[in-house]
């Protein structure tokens, strides 16, 4: 599981009946400078994915992501999800040593 | 399974019905040199690392969907073991 924040969202007009019921967002995974809580850390172009969401994230929320087949797991049959949310962060206490 | 030092704990408000009171803490992956290794990872912790302690962090699914007794969890990191030396 990963933490990064969200910053934006994608809807579809089609889709897998799997993904009724929840949103997908695009996820800009943390970096070693946000961990430590450095503001205004540009993004690295790239390197944000989708992920889908049932929890009801917000936009610039921070959301610990799964990845992998366990982002698959939560739902009742094979669904086509490689990232999913699995919690939203209120608060982050990093304190790596100098 | 890999080395990781724990640098921290994250405090969640909505979460997957299976982590709720479950530790989650801040993994920092570790090279054989001992030194930093990519960026964090978050990882379940059911073994209560204190901070900056060295740890062994498996990333089999499939204990982490028995430690916590959810086959439809999504967690994947889990701490198995304090390293003492």
């Amino acid at each position: 599981m990963r933490l990064g924040t969200v910053i934006g969202r994608i809807t579809l007009t089609q889709k897998e009946p799997v993904y009724t019921g929840g949103h997908l967002l695009i996820v800009q995974p943390f970096s070693h400078a946000q961990f430590a809580g450095a503001a205004g850390v540009p993004l690295a172009p790239g390197s944000s994915l989708v992920v889908f969401d049932q929890l009801g994230a917000a936009d610039d929320s921070i959301v610990g992501f799964t990845e992998g087949a366990e982002a698959s797991q939560p739902f009742d049959g094979p669904a086509p999800v490689d990232a999913y949310v699995a919690c939203i962060v209120t608060q982050i206490n990093y304190d790596p040593p100098r | 399974m890999i080395l990781a030092r724990i640098d921290g704990t994250i405090v969640a408000s909505t979460c997957h019905p299976s982590m709720v009171g479950r530790r989650t803490v801040i993994c920092q992956p570790l090279d054989e040199q001992g030194r930093d290794s990519g960026t964090p990872v978050l990882a379940v912790d059911p073994l209560g690392a204190g901070r900056h302690q060295r740890v062994i962090l498996s990333t089999d699914g499939a204990a982490t969907r028995k430690l916590v007794g959810d086959p439809k969890t999504p967690l994947r990191n889990l701490i198995i073991g304090l390293v003492d030396s």
